[in-house]
């Protein structure tokens, strides 16, 4: 158990108490990090709150760009009318985050640094195409949300030396959209057992961009640029929908789990959730509904 | 009859303690250096303990005690909390020692320490060395009735507890009267009660050398017998004390740690020890529901009259019997009284697995026997093409039927307003038009399912209560009641019912909520949905008596005769004008200080309640089921029931959601899951335990079709565990209606759902 509780006033501070103790790690809002605590799996000596860091929780736009602080709550996120309206996948899985407790403690950053492969706004960063900055005493450096993961629960951002500071997320512009779906036994309170992401952009009735992100059906929030690909220079029909929907179900590789549902569920399941996220994307990005039941 | 506040909606007399955080629970006795205890639980499902050292445990610092098998007492004892029988025969199973050597489920209790604090007492039971023969582990009915499988209990052949059934009738003979046979197979799962405080107990020695356990229990003078048996010493020995309790629903009308926490402070001379287990504990090593297979069969005539049914159940009870053979029983029997038919077998057996103990839970059997039954009634309906609301019409019970096996007589039955009632209140004959013809990927359907329960045991089990009045000196009474609030809202309704006798308002009556077995008068406790109907009748008994000596007390005062007086609203009056004579305030100062003829009233009444009620009640559900994911969608929901006169429309109307929302957790989510090997619990938890959140639940529509039972002094009946019984058949039914799917088992999860649509070819 911890004995030492410091709070951090600027990233800057945050970065120098962690070098003053060393073995000292990093705290957003706990909500995974005080269960490891509690249940003995990590040994701790010292945290630093990063919660009362100003700027750290901003949500902004800034030259065509959405800023999303480290430390902003999922409640915030998805309570933003910005974010609602320019990043409405984002908006949705911060939605989705466990409980209104959980969503007012659990932040952006703690989501993506815990590093589970379902992470519902991780999931969504993933495939807004987020870049992290992530600040250690030599410097400052700028990752891709997907490239910060090491494997189930370990992240490359070294909680015990470093600060991821925000999140940017590139505007595409005109035509584009994004939309989350969610598989869940219960409403609240409950891990997906399968969570999908998805952001477009259509040009001319022709879609020029996207990104597909599944999990848990990696180690990692999957992008899947299989699925992706199919939509590139497509308009966006019911039938390429399908098809994009069936590269993904090919592509996907769930695990067998009694609690969260089977493998070949979940792959189908896959087909089913890419299926209806594209739609409403797509629908998002051209202002036109598309018949659905073909899925 | 007109009541004044019998039937009101009145606040319950303990809202505010509990909303302000006042009202204390057993986790809130707090004694001066109060010592720790925790258990120390078997890795393996199956497995006999070789050898153990403890001596590391002992000599951690802050251990006061080390407990194993070989420190408790050599007696096998029954935790189900039933009365005492007199019968030997008909005594509970006693197959179990406090601590064991020999380890029945993931979890089983070895040891145990007591310590300072928390931190030591997990410390110690780290230090604890154990050396286990593992044995193979049955993890299912089957796999244990097997030739030749290890017995988990060594005098139970072939590991079957109980087998005890009936035959009403000739089957054989009903089957070759049928025009048509029917057969199904169902089994629902495994579930836990989940309510929100966990089991918690405290013990101490007092200064007359007693054991007094504080515990959170629904049945206290039951806990203090079972705690002199499993300690093999003289019941009055015991002391046990109910505070507040937070929900039980039958896992709290078991004995699950009181033998354990009174053996603990005896282990350490007598200071207070506090045993409280956690979430994750509780899931394991309390109780949990039986899952239950059945095997239909029922022969119907040409027009729908059901002729014989055959009923053969499994039912797996896991480790210990509890209430196990109990509860194969009365599941068979209370669902029986709602179609009476010519002939009925009902043939169970209660299986011991080495998984957790099922005991008592919300319904008793009823909630499994009725999904059972009500499915395969609606299977039934719809291959014969008949409406299944008619179908069942045809075959419901009247008033005047009396139960050939138990004699329990149907005096009062509303079962056919109820089903009006709901069907009305869902749009039924509208909405079935409209979902006539659905295509797409989201279909639309109504269910409905009905049930029969009882107002308690009777004949099985005896119905004791008991009830003691005293009025104070300013007008104002004091209830005790043996039968114990674990906020289903019981105190709330007796002081409704004395207040309504006394003709005083419910605020002058002060119910004493806190059961103490050395001062409260006996009840048996909180179950089988018994106390507004089975301790309501002492509680008026002990009301109408105090009335009398106090009308006889002002015959004495004035020489108005008591048959002639009555009390209404405070105040003593003439019968037939209602002409005040006096204040009772001031009768009450005068049965306490009138020089010569002072006589404080009191009454201590016990009712033997040799007599039962039949309930009866139906759910009506309307779903909306996702073909490509299988989820299903209740989007409203009803249940109506006949409980009789309703005392208190509000409590009534929480009770129902309560129990819906129990039922919709039973039919689309609930399940503990074991390791399909080794049967280690993977869910033991409320994340991964997929109780329904407030999110999951839809508006919950509640009625009541107010019959009058005669046998009860306000007319009522039971309603506390009933709200859960036909939730989930009626939801079944509702996805049947929706998709054409029968479903056969729970709960009806996505991934199941969805499998079972592709083997039907629906996607």
């Amino acid at each position: 158990m911890p004995r030492q509780y410091l709070f951090a006033t600027s990233p800057a501070d945050c970065l120098a108490m962690l070098a003053a103790h060393p073995g000292a790690r990093l705290i957003a809002g706990g909500t995974d990090l005080v269960i490891d605590l509690k249940e003995g799996k990590r040994q701790i000596h010292t945290l630093v709150d990063i919660t009362r860091i100003p700027g750290l929780k901003i949500i902004a736009e800034e030259n065509g760009k959405i800023i999303l602080g480290g430390a902003a709550t999922h409640t915030q996120v998805s309570t933003s009318g910005l974010i609602r309206e320019k990043l409405p996948a984002l908006a949705a899985a911060a939605a989705a985050v466990g409980s209104p407790q959980i969503r007012n403690a659990g932040t952006l950053g703690g989501n993506v640094v815990n590093a589970q492969p379902a992470a519902d706004t991780a999931v969504a960063l993933v495939a807004l195409g987020a870049v992290a900055t992530i600040l250690r005493r030599e410097g400052e450096r700028q990752v891709p949300v997907e490239e910060l993961y090491e494997g189930v629960g370990l992240s490359k951002v070294d909680a015990s030396r470093e600060i991821l500071t925000r999140f940017t997320v590139e505007l595409w512009g005109e035509g584009e959209g994004s939309a989350f779906a969610r598989l869940s036994p219960r409403r609240a309170l409950s891990l997906p057992m399968l969570n999908v992401a998805v952001r477009v952009q259509v040009v001319e009735g022709r879609c020029t961009r996207a990104r597909i992100c599944i999990a848990p059906v990696a180690p990692q929030p999957f992008l899947c640029e299989e699925a992706a690909r199919v939509l590139i220079g497509q308009e966006p029909t019911a039938d390429v929908i399908a098809r994009a929907a069936a590269a993904a179900k090919a592509a996907a590789r769930p695990r067998d789990s009694l609690l969260r549902g089977s493998s070949a569920y979940r792959k189908d399941m896959t087909a089913v959730l890419v299926t209806r996220a594209l739609t409403a994307a797509f629908s998002r990005a051209t202002g036109r509904k598309i018949e659905m039941d073909v899925e | 009859m007109a009541y004044t506040v019998v039937g009101k909606s009145i606040n319950r007399v303990d809202a505010v303690a509990k909303v302000t955080g006042q009202a204390k629970y057993t986790g809130d006795f707090i004694e001066r250096d109060m010592l720790v205890g925790k258990i120390l639980r078997s890795p393996y499902a199956h497995a006999i303990v070789k050898n153990i050292d403890v001596s590391k445990a002992r000599a951690l610092p802050g251990v006061e005690a080390v407990l194993t098998y070989a420190d408790v007492p050599k007696i096998k004892f029954a935790t189900a909390g039933h009365p005492y029988a007199l019968d030997p025969k008909h005594r509970d199973k006693e197959d179990r020692t406090i601590l064991t050597s020999k380890a029945r489920f993931v979890g089983d209790a070895i040891a145990a320490v007591v310590a300072t604090d928390e931190l030591t007492a997990a410390e110690a039971l780290k230090l604890i060395e154990v050396e286990y023969e593992v044995l193979e582990p049955l993890l299912t009915p089957e796999a244990a009735m097997r030739e030749g499988a290890p017995l988990i209990h060594d005098d139970c052949e072939r590991n079957i507890l109980s087998s005890y059934g009936y035959e009403i009738g000739a089957i054989e003979e009903a089957f070759q009267e049928a025009d048509y046979i029917f057969e199904d197979e169902l089994e629902t799962s495994i579930v836990q009660h989940c309510q929100l405080e966990n089991h918690v107990s405290c013990a101490y020695v007092d200064s007359d050398g007693r054991i007094v356990i504080v515990t959170s229990t629904q049945i206290p003078h039951i806990v203090r017998r079972i705690v002199g048996q499993a300690l093999g010493i003289p019941w009055g020995r015991v002391r046990v004390i109910k505070p507040c309790v937070g929900g039980g629903f039958g896992s709290k009308q078991d004995v699950c740690l009181e033998p354990l926490t009174a053996l603990m402070t005896l282990a350490v001379g007598g200071r207070p020890v506090r045993l409280e287990l956690s979430r994750e504990e509780c899931m394991i090593d309390t109780r949990t529901r039986h899952a239950i297979k059945y095997k239909i069969k029922t022969g119907v005539s040409k027009d729908g009259k059901l002729i014989g049914m055959h009923i053969a159940a499994i039912s797996n009870t896991g480790a210990y019997a509890s209430h196990g053979h109990s509860i194969a029983m009365a599941g068979g029997t209370k669902f029986r009284i709602l179609y009476p038919m010519k002939a009925l077998k009902y043939e169970p057996l209660t299986v011991y697995t080495n998984l957790p103990v099922a005991g008592a839970m919300r319904g008793y059997g009823s909630p499994q026997i009725t999904f059972a039954v009500e499915s395969h009634l609606e299977n039934i309906a719809r291959k014969l093409g008949i409406d299944p609301i008619e179908f069942r019409k045809k075959n419901l019970v009247n008033v005047g039927y009396v139960d050939p096996l138990n004699g329990n007589t149907v005096r009062s039955c509303g079962i056919r307003e109820c089903i009006e009632k709901g069907k009305e209140l869902i749009k039924w004959d509208e909405k079935k038009a409209r979902y006539k013809n659905q295509a797409g990927t989201k279909r639309r359907g109504l269910g409905m399912a009905c049930f029969s329960y009882a107002s308690g045991t009777h004949p099985v089990g005896l119905e004791m209560a008991g009830a003691r009045i005293v009025l104070n000196q300013d007008g104002s009474v004091q209830l005790q009641i043996g039968a114990t609030e674990i906020g289903q809202g019981s105190d709330t309704v007796f002081a409704q019912m004395v207040a309504e006798v006394l003709g005083i308002p419910v605020d002058m009556v002060h119910v004493i909520s806190t059961q103490d077995t050395d001062i409260t008068p006996f009840d048996t406790g909180a179950y089988a949905s018994r106390q507004t109907y089975i301790t309501g009748m002492a509680v008026a008994k002990a009301a109408l008596e105090v009335k009398e000596k106090i009308l006889d007390f002002v015959w004495g005062m004035t020489d108005i005769p008591a048959h002639a007086l009555d009390i209404k609203e405070q105040n003593i009056v003439y019968k037939h004008s209602g002409e005040v004579v006096m204040p009772l305030a001031e009768v009450a100062l005068h049965t306490y200080y009138d020089t010569v003829f002072a006589r404080p009233i009191t009454s201590d009444t016990s009712n033997n309640a040799r007599i039962n009620a039949f309930v009866f009640g139906v759910t009506f559900a309307e779903v909306e089921v996702d073909l490509k994911t299988g989820k299903i969608e209740v989007l409203e929901i009803y249940n109506v029931h006949d409980s009789g006169k309703i005392i208190n429309p509000q409590l009534a109307e929480g009770q129902v959601h309560g129990g819906v929302g129990m039922g919709i957790g039973y039919a689309l989510a609930e399940q503990m899951l074991f390791d399909e090997k080794t049967g280690k619990p993977l869910n033991n938890n409320l994340l991964d335990y997929k109780m329904p959140t407030i999110m999951d639940i839809p508006d919950i529509g509640v009625a009541f079709v107010e019959t009058f039972e005669p046998t009860s002094p306000f007319g009522c009946k039971a309603l506390g565990e009933p709200p859960t019984i036909p939730v989930a058949p009626a939801i079944r039914n509702a996805v049947l209606d929706a998709t054409g799917v029968a479903f056969n088992r729970l709960p009806m999860n996505p991934q199941r759902v969805f499998e079972k649509f592709k083997e039907a070819g629906l996607i």
